[in-house]
């Protein structure tokens, strides 16, 4: 696995990044909201993308020692992310199809909005990212 | 399947983290081996025996389940 995989020396610098860009992302659209502002700036975009590119290096970065246990442990959460978004995807199509013309509308604009754009991938990345940490400090103790 | 890694282990005087260090996995690996929660694979276990200077059987024993 780890010829497809960043060093553990990136992780760190991404997660690093990721964490710095997150806050400075919040803070400007805390201060947008503030302002009343009803677009976002060039700014949170470009935070946004560094997010994103950091949330890359870090899902595809190896752990300190990359062994066979970690290994299963990548599996099991990736399995656990799958589960979540398969029944996500599952239960939004099963509710659409069981309302009305126009629930299924609003429904359908709702799930565009939050789920079927690029964020929906990478909410799954990070909580790939998030369960894959903590199970590994679980396995600390 | 059960283990006696920790009896082993501190038989020989042993830390985690040196067991782990020594057969070049995590400490994390060491600690799922010995709580019973992963089994490792034939490489790692016979690094494990030839390091404690046992057999494989002496750390591993199939339960009547298996």
């Amino acid at each position: 696995m780890n010829r497809f995989m960043f060093s553990h020396n990136v992780q760190k610098v991404a997660m690093l990044v990721l964490i710095v860009d997150m806050i400075a992302l919040l803070a400007t659209i805390l201060i947008s909201i503030l302002n009343h502002a009803t677009t976002a700036s060039i700014l949170q975009s470009s935070l946004l993308i560094v997010g994103y590119v950091s949330l890359f290096f870090c899902v595809f970065s190896c752990e300190k020692i990359e062994d066979e246990f970690i290994s299963s442990l990548r599996a099991r959460s990736i399995s656990v992310v799958a589960i979540i978004a398969f029944v996500i995807i599952i239960v939004l199509d099963i509710v659409q199809l069981l309302l009305s013309p126009t629930g299924f509308t609003v429904l359908k604009e709702w799930r565009m909005e939050h789920f079927w754009n690029g964020n929906f991938i990478a909410y799954l990345a990070a909580a790939y990212l998030i369960l894959l940490k903590i199970s590994v400090k679980h396995y600390n103790k | 399947m059960k283990n006696s890694l920790k009896t082993l282990r501190v038989k020989k005087g042993v830390t985690q983290q040196e067991l782990a260090d020594s057969l070049s996995v995590s400490r994390q690996t060491i600690i799922a081996i010995e709580s019973g929660r992963f089994n490792p694979s034939t490489k790692l276990a016979l690094k494990m025996s030839a390091f404690l200077g046992c057999t494989i059987h002496d750390i591993f024993v199939l339960e009547g389940t298996d």
